[in-house]
């Protein structure tokens, strides 16, 4: 291990960290351009590299793009990757408050600590955590990814129907396409784009980013707001505020690292329960989707927490947690490092400098956070002449890298317009984003394990696991009506 | 009214982006045509070569285009870059490359199932074999049926008499309900008369967990896939779908031993769109083979478990004509899909 340390710290190595978090949070930031896309981009690189370097290089890579579309969420709302959309929840209200810089410093803190205790939870549990993935059949895997869905009602709370209309708008649009299952196609008119569904990036990146487009070019404002120095104080963030939300920012760390272990779960799930669970807590849960700091916190913590946590399965067993991971395991492969357990002991030299670069790398993304956050968040004060165009031409590249297809961008355009009125309306597109990511998966893990019960495999729903997640999807279905009448309680108490 | 104004100059500016983008790829074209013009001599002439890949930055596929495309550079001396288009299971992009200008700039990876499309499919699909110039196959990989390691199944005869005992209550994952697999075990069931449940996953990875999870009995995949897992004794592999035994699994008996009349394979091909001019189908055909026997790319490919087959543009037509035949007869008699 020592070793392995000693091959992080050389020279070269450093370097590689420090170009892989750069390229790869500028990767994050520009939407369209995933982590997933960032580390296939990298994989060729990595050829003539030594394994050690170019796993360090990847896993930089993977873990600055994680972040990188914070940035633009919440400054710009333009989320860069799908997963970032939920930092531009209470991120980019609190930039229009004036708060861009301290927003800034609360998810660069915050997710620094979620990538660390990733990593540090793969470095010293990867094996014995390995076991828990494999437990995870279609059964337990549909009721993980139901707790992603549940979340939609307490994201909806005081627009009800407008909710449910946003994610029902969502379930029916992810139908489209050929479904996994008997691999019919469903609603594609005949149209070959459509094939495998309508393509969600250039959904997400028309509905947020596009729409903000629209919604700038047509707002009297001159820039986004301008960075608030008397609110914000110099630091952005005072140690005071640093402590009050340490509590949920190790808790969606946790969460973060758990549903990164687990396949087919992913972001938006960590996401989704570290939201609900920090507004649980909050002392003042309403300012909550108005640009509440625990809430930006619990978000970025968890959502770069999931790195570590999907390289768990990834190293001990080859089971990628989600599409990034996949693309890791060609990396490793090509280097010839076979998932298992020969990658902790005939491997274990570049395993371990992988391990140790993921946590250096979180240092790296924490300089170029808080150092430039002060330069990033003038972002909010360039003019929106300038802003706006600048915006609309990468969505159009965006949408069309993802396939190299003009259909994509016009199909981008036209979620803008739906985005745009539908943000008028004041409907918000979370739960239509939920829906539309979760609705497949969930379909699909919920008809295998029909067919898995069809087959006279009836316990899969009734054991301990199963019955532990089902427990868990009740609570979160219900918290949001306990709290309901809660909140009517008090209120007739003062009354 | 400025308002309108307004988000109409942003539309406008959209589109005038998307101009953009329309023109580089229309660039592109021309670029070709001056090549074809030309004939083949002077080709590639330094222009970027594009290698379309009908599936996702990096699946198998997609890792083999990689590798391949690296030290084809230095063969032909000019870029080669890869295009992801997936979706479809791959025809989004073998539909790409039949439609693509044949001027030897476009070329792509065909899987060989995609040919039972325009089988099954006739009304929509469209391509089929004579959409396509092979230039060379860069890998086989033989199909195989695994069980838990613990399974107290060995063989094709120990697995049909476990469905018998219990009609519809052996799982099996595959990837995909038209996939090769899918056939291979729907085969299986008609010709010992059994049932079996079909579980469909996407991708190999998923399927080979849910056997290792021990949440489906049976899976049948590809060799190439299964090397790691087969290596750590999480898995026992009963039979293969290769005509011989393969090189990697020498004790596993083939399908036709055990009495399963069928050949499950995928073959990875490198093609060209129909009427490339045959002098640029030359160089590209012997810029591939030139890769296939450097021992730098050979030793690369055995590491990363790649099943490596060469075979040159004449006998590639000849196997896609073979093929072609046998699905369009077996078709006719029972239909897969």
């Amino acid at each position: 291990m020592l070793e392995s340390l000693l091959t992080v710290i050389q020279p070269v190595n450093l370097m590689w960290i420090v170009i892989g978090s750069v390229v790869g949070a500028i990767i994050g930031a520009l939407p369209g351009l995933t982590a997933t896309m960032g580390v296939a981009l990298f994989i060729p690189l990595t050829f003539a590299m030594e394994p050690a370097s170019g796993l360090i290089l990847l896993a930089a890579v993977y873990a600055a793009a994680s972040f990188g579309g914070n940035i633009t969420a919440i400054l710009i709302k333009t989320p860069g990757t799908p997963d970032s959309f939920f930092m531009v929840m209470d991120g980019y209200p609190m930039t229009l408050k004036g708060e861009g810089r301290k927003a800034m410093s609360v998810t660069t803190i915050t997710a620094t600590i979620g990538g660390v205790v990733g990593a540090l939870t793969l470095l010293f549990l990867a094996p014995p955590l390995a076991s828990l993935a494999i437990k995870f059949g279609p059964a337990q895997t549909f009721l993980t990814s139901m707790l992603g869905i549940t979340i939609i009602i307490g994201l909806s709370k005081g627009a009800m129907l407008k909710g449910m209309l946003s994610a029902c708008l969502g379930f029916l649009l992810a139908t489209v396409g050929m479904d996994s299952v008997a691999a019919n196609l469903r609603f594609t008119g005949g149209v070959l784009e459509l094939y495998e569904g309508i393509p969600m990036i250039p959904c997400v990146i028309g509905l947020f980013c596009c729409a903000q487009v629209f919604s700038l070019a047509a707002s009297r404002k001159k820039q986004i707001a301008i960075p608030n120095d008397a609110v914000a104080g110099k630091t952005g963030l005072t140690l005071k505020e640093f402590f009050q939300h340490l509590w949920i920012t190790i808790e969606s760390s946790i969460i973060g690292t758990i549903v990164g272990i687990i396949p087919a779960a992913g972001s938006m799930v960590a996401c989704g329960l570290s939201y609900s669970e920090a507004r649980r807590q909050s002392k003042n849960p309403d300012l909550f989707g108005d640009g509440a700091p625990d809430g930006l916190a619990a978000v970025s913590a968890a959502n770069n927490a999931v790195v570590g946590g999907s390289l768990v399965p990834l190293l001990t067993l080859g089971i990628p947690g989600n599409g990034t991971a996949a693309v890791f395991l060609g990396g490793l492969l090509i280097h010839g490092m076979v998932p298992g357990p020969d990658l902790f002991s005939q491997h274990a030299e570049a395993t371990y400098s992988l391990l140790f670069g993921l946590i250096a790398c979180q240092f790296v993304i924490l300089v170029i956070g808080l150092f430039g956050a002060g330069l990033f968040s003038k972002v909010t004060s360039i003019p929106n002449s300038v802003l706006v165009p600048l915006i609309a031409v990468f969505t159009v590249l965006g949408s069309f890298a993802i396939r190299g297809m003009l259909f994509d961008v016009f199909l981008m355009i036209l979620f803008g317009a739906i985005g745009y009125y539908a943000e008028r309306s004041r409907i918000s597109m979370a739960p239509f984003v939920l829906a539309f990511i979760l609705g497949p998966i969930v379909e699909k893990q919920f008809r295998r394990a029909m067919m898995l019960m069809a087959s006279g495999d009836t316990g899969i729903f009734t054991n301990p696991l199963s019955l532990f997640l089902l427990a868990l999807n009740i609570l979160c279905l219900l918290t949001p009506f306990i709290n309901e009448i809660k909140d009517r309680m008090a209120k007739k108490k003062e009354a | 009214m400025k308002k309108k104004l307004a988000i109409l100059m942003s539309a406008a500016l959209l589109i005038a982006s998307l101009a953009g983008c329309g023109q580089k790829s229309g660039g592109n074209a021309s670029g070709g045509n001056a090549g074809s013009n030309g004939g083949g001599a002077g080709f590639p002439a330094g222009k970027n070569i594009e290698i379309i890949v009908g599936f996702a930055a990096g699946s198998a596929t997609d890792l083999n285009a990689r590798m391949l495309a690296t030290y084809l550079e230095d063969e032909l001396g000019t870029s080669v870059t890869i295009a992801n288009r997936e979706g479809g299971g791959g025809e989004i992009g073998w539909t790409a490359l039949a439609n693509a200008k044949a001027d030897g700039y476009t070329i792509g990876v065909i899987n060989s199932p995609a040919f039972q499309l325009p089988i099954q499919n006739p009304d929509t699909c469209k391509f089929t074999i004579d959409s396509f110039i092979p230039l060379g196959n860069m890998v086989t990989d033989p199909g195989v049926i695994l069980v838990g390691a613990d399974s107290p199944i060995n063989n094709i005869e120990d697995l049909v008499a476990a469905a018998k005992a219990n009609p519809g209550g052996v799982t099996v994952s595959v990837t995909g309900m038209n996939t090769s697999e899918a056939r291979a075990i729907n085969t299986l069931a008609k010709t010992f008369d059994v049932q079996f449940q079909l579980i469909p996953y996407d991708g190999s990875t998923e399927g080979i967990n849910a056997l290792i999870g021990n949440h489906v009995q049976v899976s049948c995949q590809n060799v190439g896939d299964i090397l790691p897992q087969l290596a750590q004794g999480n898995v026992k592999a009963i039979a293969v779908g290769s005509k011989e035994r393969s090189d990697l699994l020498p004790d596993v008996p083939t399908y036709g031993e055990q009495g399963l009349d069928f050949n499950q394979f995928s073959m990875r091909t490198f093609c060209v769109p129909a009427g490339t001019d045959p002098e640029i189908v030359a160089v590209l055909e012997a810029g591939i083979a030139a890769v296939m026997e450097n021992p730098d790319f050979v030793k690369q490919a055995e590491e990363a478990n790649v099943l490596l087959d060469y075979q040159d543009s004449a006998s590639m037509i000849q196997v896609y004509k073979d093929l072609d035949a046998q699905w369009r007869a077996e078709w006719e008699v029972t239909p897969w899909a």
